[in-house]
């Protein structure tokens, strides 16, 4: 038996049945490239700032910019978290807490200036509230 | 095993599809309160993608925050708010000029692709997730600073919306 030992081995059978079939589309062959993994929540991350971006632009109620805030925050938080997995890093794990707590934060007093707001003003569009334009 | 990042990377594209169109909702939709029922799902997303890479802590906090506490303040927001948006000048959610806004926010999702397609990284993730001990004793030792002024930042925040909605006394000396 050892006079075969230096031939090649066979490859090893596949874990999942099925999987020849899987890996013979296009999308498996994109999905099994280098990093795939890492891109691909990275590429999340920045179209969900893009599309928290684009809220705060167009929208013209302030609870509606205030959720495009909160997108934009989420994709910040995702994106720590992500490189904390990939580095094995601790602290970015306690900076995405941060974010969470600040964004808390951020909500709390938010909703209540935009309530104050309608109190005094009549309105909730950001851009009809014009009290201290002179 | 390399069908583990596959598989890994099945999920993400999934998950990745299910926020960015929930996102899009939230933006999008005219419906203030689907868009906060929709903001919702873009959370509990982010919370499945925290469990993927193995952020247990982060993403039950995610959940108990975002959706259990900041969804539900929206929400009664949005309820309060209601009533003044009856009239029908106030119909318009969106300014008119949208399209140049998509354009800026297209182009600001190129960049940032671009940005960081340069960027070269290990090529495996770390072979032990960050456990969760190791970042109490973060927050315990290096990062005690910041960890307390969060506190601060926190009580700040409640006397200050607590302030900023209680009515004024006596409502009738108001103009």
């Amino acid at each position: 038996m050892e006079c075969y030992s230096h031939f090649p081995r066979p490859p090893p059978r596949s874990l999942y049945p099925g999987c020849g079939f899987f890996s013979s589309l296009l999308i498996a062959r994109i999905l099994k490239r280098k990093l795939m993994e890492l891109r691909i929540l990275l590429w999340l991350s920045c179209g969900l700032f893009s599309i928290g971006v684009y809220g705060m632009l167009t929208r013209r109620h302030a609870i509606g910019l205030l959720l495009a805030l909160e997108l934009m925050l989420n994709a910040a938080a995702l994106n720590f978290v992500l490189f904390s997995r990939w580095f094995g890093h601790v602290q970015a794990q306690a900076f995405a807490l941060f974010i969470i707590a600040l964004a808390a934060c951020e909500a709390v007093v938010g909703l209540a200036i935009i309530i104050s707001l309608a109190r005094s003003a009549h309105t909730v569009l950001v851009d009809e509230a014009s009290l201290l334009k002179g | 095993m390399p069908h583990e990042s596959i598989i890994r990377a099945t999920v993400g594209v999934l998950l990745s599809g299910l926020i960015l169109t929930a996102a899009f909702w939230v933006v999008a939709l005219r419906n203030l309160f689907r868009a906060t029922l929709s903001l919702g799902l873009v959370l509990v997303g982010v919370a499945c993608v925290f469990l993927l890479l193995e952020a247990e802590f982060l993403a039950f906090v995610q959940i108990l925050v975002y959706v259990g506490a900041i969804l539900t303040l929206v929400v009664f927001a949005v309820m309060l708010t209601a009533r003044l948006h009856i009239s029908p000048a106030t119909r318009v959610t969106h300014r008119q000029d949208s399209w140049l806004a998509g354009a800026a926010a297209l182009a600001l999702f190129g960049l940032l692709v671009w940005a960081t397609q340069s960027l070269t990284f290990p090529q495996r993730l770390a072979v032990e997730s960050v456990r969760l001990t190791a970042v109490g004793q973060q927050f315990i030792t290096t990062l005690i600073l910041p960890f307390e002024a969060i506190s601060l930042i926190f009580v700040a925040a409640m006397v200050g919306a607590i302030a900023l909605v209680t009515r004024q006394f006596p409502p009738s000396a108001e103009p």
